[in-house]
């Protein structure tokens, strides 16, 4: 099964959560990071991914409890930012056609994830941030052909920033923005 | 002590109960590291040395940051000793002004600072006192060209086997390596914490210590105990006590290094 009948198989089937974004990043990222034949950056080509303790470099979700991986750097974290409804045209999201006799309603929902990128030094943490920036840009038309009901970007890479870690330690972050759209109709059950 | 020598970062002669240390560093530029073949550490008997009156005490490595001499002589009110260090190139030997323990600071408080310096190594009543060895971080030496980007010197590839992440071969003054107890004030904390904003799981094991300073303290200076092999990256040291311009005591932060960084990577002699 390929990285993208993954990634159908958890967006097609039902509704989407902020956690299946985070997963969707991490499945891009574990891929890309798994084989130093696809990494740009010559310095990072030695960072390779493995899903154990060995790892070269840590990616995962920032809301996971890594016990024995902990401030194991240099890391890629995935942290949700603002999810926001977008107000829709005339109808206020309203879809004048029917299903089984019920109106159908549509909603777009925009949402954005961090992608922090630490290193123990700045360059390092500027190198990671520029291959994610870089993978996640060159990406976004294969992904919008493998999944078209989900507008992908890339959209910035931030200044670098101090961490307080263990050896000053750098990091920068990756904004990601995307919206899909999603239908539903609403029942009326009567309660007794 | 002696801060921007027209050839030396710093210069620290301390009298301390072994002898008189020194410890210094290198600038860069004037003289280019790669042309520096030896560095000669010389002594004269008085405080007014005239040319003839110097004796070579010992010629050392390029990448030697410290040197101890274990027959300063009579301590009287003061030390009635100077010294100089001399950069001996193919051509020429550059010598630096010349040094006095502490600096010709007056006798007074020069009594006052070998009696608090010795104080402060013993070990004081209440706090844990901690054997370990401090590994100077190079700042000058031949640059890294395995993971320095060439044009803007910054280090890339943080866990090179051969500066150890700071961008200079070798990484650290390892002939050099020093014994230096710590005074701790705070116990290591090993609890792990979860930042679910920012950085995941991590372990934010932070001491706070005390180290006298017979030597000059950096920060990224790496604190190796020696009971457990545990190190520490020096994120942050100020001179908490001084006596006529020179340091006593450094108060300084202290962060544990996880096992799986380079840093344990690093030889200790």
């Amino acid at each position: 099964m390929s990285l993208f009948d993954d990634l159908k198989n958890r967006f097609c089937s039902g509704l989407l959560t902020p956690n299946d974004f985070t997963a969707f990043l991490r499945l891009l990222l574990t891929q890309h990071f798994s084989n130093s034949e696809q990494i740009l950056s010559e310095y990072l080509k030695s960072r390779l991914f493995v899903e154990d303790t060995n790892t070269g470099i840590v990616i995962e979700s920032v809301g996971a409890w890594t016990p024995n991986t902990a401030e194991r750097r240099p890391a890629i974290l995935l942290a949700r930012g603002e999810w926001k409804r977008d107000i829709m045209g005339i109808g206020n999201g309203t879809d004048y056609s029917t299903t089984g006799g019920l109106l159908n309603y549509y909603r777009r929902i925009t949402g954005q994830h961090n992608i922090i990128c630490v290193g123990k030094t700045r360059a390092e943490a500027e190198e990671l941030g520029m291959e994610v920036f870089y993978v996640l840009t060159t990406l976004e038309p294969l992904i919008y052909e493998n999944i078209p009901k989900l507008m992908f970007h890339a959209m910035s890479l931030s200044a670098t920033s101090r961490l307080k870690e263990y050896r000053d330690h750098y990091a920068c972050a990756v904004g990601v923005v995307y919206s899909f759209t999603f239908q539903f109709n609403i029942s009326h059950t009567e309660v007794a | 002590m002696y801060l921007n020598e027209t050839y030396f970062r710093y210069i620290y002669l301390n009298p301390t109960p072994d002898g008189v240390a020194i410890s210094w560093e290198l600038r860069n530029g004037l003289i280019p590291y790669e042309t520096i073949v030896n560095l000669v550490i010389e002594k004269a008997n008085n405080i007014n040395p005239e040319e003839g009156s110097w004796t070579r005490l010992e010629t050392l490595d390029p990448s030697t940051v410290y040197y101890l001499d274990p027959t300063p002589g009579f301590y009287t009110k003061r030390l009635n000793v100077s010294y100089r260090i001399g950069i001996l190139t193919e051509t020429e030997i550059f010598y630096t002004q010349t040094l006095y323990p502490l600096g010709l600071a007056r006798a007074r408080y020069a009594t006052a600072y070998r009696a608090i310096s010795r104080r402060l190594q013993l070990s004081p009543r209440h706090a844990p006192s901690l054997p370990g060895i401090l590994l100077k971080r190079r700042h000058v030496g031949i640059s890294c060209t395995v993971c320095t980007d060439a044009d803007t010197k910054e280090v890339i590839f943080s866990d090179c086997t051969s500066c150890y992440g700071t961008g200079i071969v070798g990484g650290y003054y390892i002939q050099s390596a020093q014994p230096v107890t710590i005074t701790s004030h705070s116990p290591i904390n090993l609890s792990l914490f979860h930042d679910t904003q920012a950085t995941g799981t991590v372990n934010p094991s932070t001491i706070q210590a005390l180290i006298p300073a017979y030597i000059y303290v950096d920060p990224y200076d790496v604190w190796v105990c020696t009971d457990n092999n545990r190190r520490f990256y020096i994120t942050e040291s100020v001179v908490a006590a001084e006596i006529g311009g020179c340091p006593l005591l450094y108060k300084a932060e202290l962060r544990l290094a996880p096992p799986e960084d380079i840093i344990y990577t690093v030889p200790l002699s």
